[in-house]
């Protein structure tokens, strides 16, 4: 099972990332802002764009692998490229639909690759999970299995999203887990929103049916 | 509850577990040090085009890496294209008969008078055959068994 890196700063500790000769973007200002910005070689509005998307970014790609290894290796090398790309970004959708249409590629493409090749590892769940609400109704109270665990039934849980097909598991990890409206998940996906609303009627259906002793 | 197939209420509060699954504090701040530490490593200024001029073949690499079906078919492909390209090689350039040519050499010498279909003109009809049995089949004729023997010539006159 692969285990999260082990932290080595503070949540709270400030960024250390800041280019000693530039000065940090501002906060306030837009992604358009900070994409002219960065498109003229200002490093920190670039560093202010990953800070804005990275923690979305890795947890689209976490939920597609399952594994973090492979998420933070393909987290980074989805702002690497969008940096080195950054100069062909005509503005004609948002940074957020762009930089997520990278990652999301980067990952299908990854997926496909590692196929017939490695079983998923799971992550731990953190500790305030096992006090979430809806989770302790749901376990304690609606499934039959009452000593089920959390781990059990995250494994679980994932085994029925793996079993999903890459862009089904997309739709419902955008939609579901990420709370992306659907016509954001078609701009990233490039597709329309019929399409969307269909792939994830049929990924919900076939995840009711694998985790049906759950949700009795 | 209810149990409809399009009701998804309970799954959605099932998926909700996952959003619980954090990377352990500070990982985010980490995550932009190793994507800037790469950046200023010299990645940023790989240029897009070479990455595109020689991804190619990495394309290429990583679908039949992908598919291992693919991989299968166009090693296939290539193994009976080198097959077929070495049968047309020895095709069209066939090789000498040695022991022919060896045997020819040792016992009647290089054949300049060898076999040729002789032509009659004589025959008009175009359903008599063209080639006339009767004659032989070198230009020459048959050489003789005993070729006349050659004589030393003499600068003086007969008689002298």
């Amino acid at each position: 099972m692969a285990k999260p890196v082990p932290a080595q700063a503070s949540p709270d500790s400030p960024d250390e990332t800041h280019r000693p000769t530039e000065p940090p973007a501002p906060t306030g200002i837009d992604d358009a802002d900070l994409v002219h910005r960065t498109q003229r070689g200002h490093m920190a509005a670039y560093e202010e764009l990953v800070k804005r998307y990275r923690e979305r970014i890795y947890a689209t790609i976490y939920h597609m692998t399952s594994n973090h290894e492979d998420a933070n290796d393909l987290a980074q090398e989805t702002f690497i490229k969008g940096f080195q790309a950054i100069r062909t970004f005509k503005g004609g959708s948002s940074f957020y639909t762009w930089i997520y249409r990278i990652a999301v590629n980067k990952t299908i493409n990854f997926l496909k690759q590692r196929r017939n090749r490695v079983n998923m590892s799971l992550n731990d769940l953190d500790f305030n999970a096992e006090h979430a609400p809806d989770l302790v109704a749901l376990i304690s109270e609606r499934t039959p299995r009452r000593d089920l665990n959390l781990a059990e039934l995250q494994e679980n849980l994932n085994a029925a999203m793996k079993k999903l097909s890459d862009q089904h598991r997309l739709v419902v990890t955008l939609h579901d887990i990420q709370g992306l409206p659907h016509e954001e998940i078609a701009k990233i996906m490039d597709c329309n929103i019929g399409t969307v609303r269909s792939r994830l009627f049929y990924a919900r259906q076939q995840l009711q049916a694998y985790l049906s002793d759950y949700l009795k | 509850m209810s149990n409809a197939p399009d009701n998804f209420d309970s799954l959605r509060k099932l998926l909700a577990l996952k959003q619980h699954e954090q990377p352990p504090p500070g990982y985010f701040d980490q995550l932009s040090q190793e994507i800037f530490s790469r950046l200023d490593s010299g990645e940023a200024r790989r240029a897009p085009g070479l990455d595109e001029s020689a991804g190619w073949l990495g394309g290429l690499w990583a679908l039949l890496d992908a598919k291992p079906i693919l991989a299968g078919a166009f090693g296939v492909a290539v193994c009976g294209l080198m097959l077929a390209g070495i049968l047309y090689s020895q095709r069209m350039e066939p090789a000498p008969d040695k022991e022919v040519l060896a045997q020819g050499m040792t016992n009647s010498g290089p054949q300049l008078w060898g076999p040729y279909q002789y032509v009659s003109f004589q025959s008009n009809s175009s359903t008599s055959p063209l080639l006339d049995p009767q004659l032989p089949n070198r230009l020459f004729g048959d050489l003789p068994s005993d070729p006349p023997r050659a004589f030393p010539a003499s600068l003086h006159p007969i008689g002298n």
